[in-house]
C-alpha cells in the first residue's frame, strides 16, 4: 500500500517517521532497509501504531507537515553543541575545529535537520539497488548447518544503537600531536548529581603537570583549567610545554571554593615536536641471528649494560612564561583571565617547594614575564621592537632575565599619534 | 665499490571487505582492482626478475586482512567472475574499435594484459598468497607483517591486551598463510609510541618503519639522522626512518613522476565515457557507472583535453624516470657516505596500491629501477631491512619519537572532530574483551567460540581505515557502518556471554559473515 509513498520520501524523513512511531535501532539502516523495517514494524505493531503511522503519512502527503515538524523537533540524539560558558573554544586548525563535545550523529547529519549530502544519498540508493540482488554463489556451510546469504543480511537487525556513553566514570587522555591533547570522559548523571552539579558546582577540566610526581590531587607543578558546559563530552587541550608529563582531572568547583574531583587520567607525555637536546651516542651490537637479550616478562632491567640518560633526568621547574610556542592562551596571566574574553585558561596555583629541586644536579634559571594592556588599536614597542597585541589590547611576553640590571622600555602609540611610555627596571643577582 | 643501500618497501593493504550476503558489492572492487592492477603485475615482475636471475632485494608488507581476503574462497570465486568479465569487455572493445587504429591498439594492449593476468590467475588456481610465498622462498623478496586489522596502535594503548592482539594475530596469520614467521612489521600508518617496541619484541619482530621525524626527534639525537636505524631503548628492536627525498619524488603532486603528461590518465575510464547500452553489463548492476580499468587517455596537461594514451611511450618515460631516480640516489648516497663514517641506508616506503592502480606505469618503473640498479651503476645496492641488520648489527640506541606518517605527522587524522567519537566505543569494547578473557580462563566450547568471535569483531572495528575514510569524507556511510556494526555485534556477544544466554544460531551467522582469523584465540587479550 504505502511502499511507493515511502519510496518517494527522503531518508531523513523516513528516520523521523521511524522515531515517531517508536522504532529503535534504525539509524544505520539504508533507505530500503528502513522502508522494510517501517512496514514490518507497522504491520506487527497493532492499531495504535498503524493509526499514528497513517496520521503522519497523511500529513506528510498533504502539506509536508512531516518535514516541517521534523525541523522543529528537538533532536534528542544530537548533543547540544552550545559552546562552553567560558569563552571560546580551542581550535587547533580550521578544518578540524574541536569546539566542544560533538556526537557522531551530529557529524553525520549536521544539526539533525539537514539532508545527508547528496553524494551519500546516491551511495545509499546505489547500495539499496544492489541489495535487491541475491547472492548467486554456493551456499555457506558453517558447522554442519546451512547458512543462506539472506540470513546474513539480517544480522544487525535487532541490535540496539550504540549508546551515547556508558556512564562508567572513565576519563581518558590521549596525545594528538606535540601541541594538543585530547580528553574524553563518560560520567553518569548520578555521579554528576552527587558531585555538585545541582548545588551550584561548575564543571572544570584541569590539566596537571605531573613530571616526576606521583599525583596526589594537590601536588602538581602547575595546573591549567578549562570551564566546561555540562554537555561537553570531550575537549582538546593545548600542551603548555614540551617534554613534560600531564594528566587531566575533571571535577566540580563548588561555590565555596571546594573542589569535587570526578577522577583523573593516567599521565601522558605528548610526542616531541622538535629535536632532542640530548646528544649521547651509545652503540651496541645485536646480532640479527640471535634472539634479543631481553626478558620482557621480568621488570625492566638495564639490559644494555650501559647508562642512557633518562628522558627527563633533569628535575626542572616548569617555565611558565615560555611555553614551547608562545600562545595567547598561556601568555595571559591569572589577573587578566577573568576580564579577558580571549583567555580560556587560568593559573590556579604554582608550587615551588618541590623536594625534587634538592636532587642533584641543581639548575636554576629565570625568565621575566611582563604583561599588560592598552588600546587594541595602539601600536606597542618593547625596547624599540614592535610587538603584537591580542584582540582586546592585552599583551604578555617573556623576556630573558640574566644577572645584572635589566631595563625595559614600553612605548605605546595611540590611534591619534599620542605616545605613552613606561620603563621597568629589574635587578638579578645569583649567589652560588 | 658500493657506498650505501637503498631499501624499497611496498605496503600492500586493504581493509577486510567481504560481503557474501550480497551478490555484488561495490567496496569489494577495491580488492579486485588491486589484484588486476597491482598484485598480479608485481608478481609477474618478481617472476621475471627471478627468471633472469637479476640480483635484487625488496620488501613488501602484506597485511593480515589482505592475506585473509586473498585466501578466501568466496572472494576468489568472485574475482574469477570479475576477471572473466574484464576479458570479455576487452574483447568487445577490440571489435568496437576495429576502425580506429590508435584505439584498437590500446584495446589490444588491455586485451593482452587481461588475458595474461587470467592465465596467471589460472596457473596459480587463484592462490595469489601461494604465488607470493613462492617468490618469498627464493630469498630476494622479504614480506613483513602489519597490525592484525591495521588498527591504529597509539590510540589503542589504553588497553595493552588490545595492542598485543593486533600484533599476535598478525604474526600468527602471517605464519599460517605465508609459511614463515615475519621478522619485521609495518606499523599501521607507521604509527609508533614508545613502548610499542616491547610488544613487537615479545613476538620476535626485529624491526619496523617510522616516518622521518620519528627518528629525527628521537631521544637522544640520532647520530646518523634517517640514514641508519636505531635500536629502541628498552627492547633492541630496530626502527628505520622513511627518507623524505625519495618519497617526494614519487608522491609529490607537482614534481612527482606519476603526473607526467605521457602517463595514463586515471579519471578517463570507459565505464564513464561509453554509452550505457554498451557498457551497462560491466558497471554496477543498479546502473550506476564505475571504473572498469580500461582507460584510453594520457594525462596530457592540466586542461580537460586529453590525448590518446600510448603504452610504448609511457614505458619509455618510466624507464627514464627510473634512471633519474637511480641517479639521484647515487648522488645522495655518495654525499652521505662522505659525511658518515659508515654506509647509509635510504628507506623508501610506499603504498603498494599506488603502483599500478593509481600510477599505471608504477610496476614498470619499479622493474626498470631494479634492473638498472643491478646493471647500470656501482654506487649502491638494494637491500631489505632483514639483510641490512644482519650485515650491520651495530647501531645506536635511542627512543624513537611518537609519530605517524599521516597528515601533520602525528595522530590528528585519526583523532579529529569527525572520527574521535569512535574511541570511547573502541576502548570500552577492548576493556570488555579483556574483562571477559579474564573471567573465562577455561570456557566450554560454545563460550570459547563467543569469546573468539568477540575478538574478531573488536579487531575488525579497530581498522584504521574506517577512521581514515570518515575523516577524508568519502564513502563515510560505509566506514561508519562498519565501525558501528562490529561494535554492536561485539556488544551483543559480550552481553550474551555475561548473561550466559548464548544464541547459537546468531553466533553461527556472525561467524560465517566475519570469518577473518579462523585461528583466533581470545587469550591474546590477557597480555598486559
Amino acid at each position: 500500500m504505502t511502499r511507493q509513498e515511502l519510496d518517494t520520501m527522503k531518508k531523513s524523513e523516513l528516520l523521523f517517521l521511524a522515531r515517531q512511531i517508536g522504532m529503535n535501532g534504525f539509524s544505520r539502516f539504508t533507505k530500503s532497509e528502513l522502508i522494510e523495517n517501517i512496514l514490518s514494524f507497522v504491520a506487527k505493531g497493532g492499531e495504535l501504531i498503524e493509526k499514528k503511522f497513517n496520521d503522519l503519512m497523511g500529513k506528510s502527503k498533504k502539506s509536508g507537515i512531516l518535514r516541517s515538524r521534523m525541523k522543529q523537533e528537538p533532536q534528542d540524539e544530537i548533543s547540544n553543541s552550545t559552546k562552553p560558558s567560558t569563552t571560546g573554544s580551542v581550535i587547533p586548525d580550521e578544518n578540524d575545529s574541536p569546539k566542544t563535545s560533538k556526537r557522531r550523529v551530529s557529524s553525520k547529519a549536521g544539526k539533525g535537520n539537514k539532508e545527508p549530502q547528496s553524494t551519500i544519498d546516491r551511495e545509499a540508493s546505489a547500495r539499496e539497488e544492489v541489495e535487491k540482488l541475491r547472492y548467486s554463489g554456493t551456499p555457506l556451510h558453517a558447522r554442519g548447518q546451512l547458512i543462506t546469504p539472506e540470513m546474513l543480511r539480517e544480522i544487525d537487525k535487532d541490535l540496539p544503537d550504540l549508546p551515547m556513553g556508558y556512564g562508567d566514570g572513565t576519563i581518558h587522555l590521549m596525545p594528538r600531536d606535540p601541541r594538543w591533547l585530547f580528553c574524553y570522559w563518560d560520567i553518569s548523571e548520578d555521579t554528576r548529581a552527587h558531585s555538585g552539579k545541582y548545588s551550584g558546582g561548575r564543571l572544570f577540566l584541569r590539566l596537571h603537570d605531573v613530571t616526576h610526581i606521583k599525583f596526589d590531587g594537590t601536588n602538581s607543578w602547575s595546573v591549567h583549567q578549562f570551564e566546561l558546559n555540562e554537555e561537553a563530552r570531550w575537549w582538546y587541550i593545548p600542551v603548555p610545554s614540551e617534554g613534560r608529563h600531564f594528566l587531566a582531572e575533571l571535577g566540580y568547583l563548588l561555590p565555596g571554593g571546594k573542589w569535587n574531583s570526578l577522577g583523573n587520567t593516567d599521565p601522558v607525555v605528548p610526542p616531541p615536536g622538535s629535536k632532542s637536546p640530548w646528544v649521547h651516542d651509545v652503540f651496541i651490537t645485536l646480532p640479527f641471528e640471535e634472539p634479543l637479550p631481553v626478558n620482557f616478562e621480568a621488570s625492566q632491567t638495564n639490559w644494555l649494560g650501559k647508562e642512557l640518560p633518562p628522558r627527563d633526568s633533569r628535575p626542572e621547574m616548569p617555565r611558565f612564561g615560555t611555553p614551547m610556542e608562545p600562545d595567547p592562551y598561556f601568555a595571559v596571566g591569572m589577573e587578566e583571565s577573568s576580564s579577558s574574553p580571549q583567555s580560556i585558561s587560568s593559573w590556579v596555583e604554582m608550587k615551588d617547594e618541590k623536594k625534587l629541586l634538592t636532587v642533584f644536579p641543581l639548575k636554576i634559571d629565570a625568565d621575566l614575564r611582563v604583561y599588560g594592556r592598552t588600546l587594541p588599536e595602539a601600536k606597542l614597542e618593547i625596547n624599540g621592537s614592535e610587538k603584537r597585541l591580542e584582540k582586546d589590547g592585552s599583551f604578555s611576553f617573556s623576556l630573558s632575565f640574566p644577572d645584572g640590571v635589566q631595563r625595559h622600555t614600553f612605548k605605546a602609540t595611540g590611534p591619534s599619534g599620542e605616545i605613552r611610555t613606561v620603563t621597568l627596571t629589574f635587578q638579578r643577582h645569583t649567589n652560588q | 665499490m658500493h657506498k650505501g643501500y637503498l631499501a624499497l618497501v611496498l605496503h600492500a593493504h586493504l581493509p577486510f571487505v567481504r560481503h557474501p550476503e550480497y551478490s555484488d558489492f561495490l567496496e569489494e572492487d577495491w580488492l579486485y582492482e588491486a589484484i588486476t592492477e597491482t598484485y598480479i603485475p608485481l608478481l609477474l615482475m618478481f617472476e621475471r626478475l627471478e627468471k633472469d636471475s637479476v640480483p635484487y632485494k625488496f620488501t613488501m608488507s602484506m597485511t593480515p586482512p589482505l592475506l585473509c581476503m586473498l585466501s578466501d574462497d568466496v572472494l576468489k570465486a568472485r574475482y574469477t567472475r570479475h576477471l572473466d568479465k574484464l576479458v570479455e569487455l576487452a574483447e568487445k572493445e577490440l571489435i568496437r574499435t576495429a576502425d580506429e587504429s590508435h584505439m584498437n591498439y590500446l584495446a589490444r594492449h588491455y586485451y593482452d594484459s587481461y588475458v595474461e593476468f587470467r592465465d596467471y590467475w589460472n596457473r596459480w588456481n587463484g592462490d595469489l598468497v601461494g604465488a607470493f610465498r613462492n617468490i618469498l622462498e627464493k630469498g630476494n623478496l622479504d614480506i613483513i607483517t602489519c597490525g592484525a586489522t591495521h588498527g591504529y596502535l597509539p590510540l589503542m594503548k589504553k588497553t595493552p591486551g588490545a595492542v598485543n592482539a593486533q600484533i599476535e594475530m598478525a604474526v600468527k596469520t602471517h605464519k599460517r598463510l605465508l609459511g614463515q614467521a615475519p621478522t619485521g612489521i609495518w606499523l599501521p600508518e607507521c604509527a609508533y609510541f614508545p613502548g610499542l617496541d616491547k610488544v613487537l619484541a615479545r613476538h620476535n619482530l626485529r624491526y619496523f618503519i617510522v616516518d622521518s621525524h620519528g627518528i629525527l626527534y628521537s631521544h637522544p639525537r640520532p647520530r646518523y639522522k634517517n640514514y641508519a636505524p636505531l635500536y629502541c631503548e628498552g627492547s633492541g628492536v630496530a626502527a628505520f626512518g622513511r627518507d623524505l627525498e625519495t618519497s617526494v619524488q614519487v608522491w609529490s603532486k607537482e614534481s612527482g613522476y606519476p603526473g607526467d603528461p605521457m602517463y595514463r590518465e586515471f579519471y578517463r575510464d570507459i565505464g564513464y565515457d561509453l554509452p550505457f547500452e554498451y557498457i551497462g553489463p560491466y558497471v554496477q548492476p543498479n546502473g550506476l557507472r564505475k571504473n572498469t580499468g580500461i582507460k584510453y587517455h594520457r594525462i596530457t596537461g592540466k586542461s580537460d583535453h586529453k590525448e590518446l594514451y600510448d603504452p610504448y611511450w609511457a614505458k619509455e618515460r618510466a624507464a627514464l624516470h627510473a634512471g633519474n631516480f637511480m641517479y639521484n640516489r647515487e648522488k645522495q648516497i655518495e654525499y652521505l657516505h662522505g659525511e658518515m663514517d659508515r654506509k647509509p641506508v635510504i628507506l623508501a616506503p610506499y603504498d603498494a596500491e599506488l603502483y599500478g592502480h593509481w600510477w599505471y606505469e608504477g610496476p614498470w618503473w619499479i622493474e626498470f629501477l631494479i634492473r638498472k640498479v643491478a646493471y647500470d651503476q656501482g654506487s649502491f645496492s638494494l637491500t631489505n631491512m632483514k639483510e641490512y641488520l644482519s650485515d650491520n648489527p651495530t647501531q645506536q640506541v635511542a627512543m624513537p619519537a611518537e609519530s605517524s606518517w599521516g597528515n601533520a605527522g602525528y595522530h590528528e587524522f585519526w583523532l579529529s572532530d569527525s572520527n574521535a567519537w569512535i574511541y570511547r566505543h573502541l576502548h570500552k569494547a577492548a576493556e570488555r574483551m579483556v574483562e571477559s578473557a579474564e573471567k573465562n580462563p577455561t570456557p566450554d566450547p560454545l563460550r570459547e567460540r563467543v569469546l573468539n568471535q568477540m575478538g574478531r569483531e573488536l579487531l575488525l572495528a579497530q581498522a584504521s581505515d574506517w577512521a581514515f575514510i570518515i575523516r577524508s569524507d568519502t564513502m563515510v556511510e560505509y566506514a561508519e557502518r562498519r565501525t558501528v556494526n562490529h561494535i554492536r555485534r561485539f556488544t551483543r556477544l559480550y552481553n550474551e556471554l555475561s548473561e550466559n544466554a548464548i544464541d547459537e544460531s546468531w553466533l553461527l551467522k556472525v561467524e560465517a559473515l566475519d570469518n577473518i582469523f579462523p585461528d583466533m584465540d581470545y587469550r591474546t587479550y590477557l597480555h598486559r
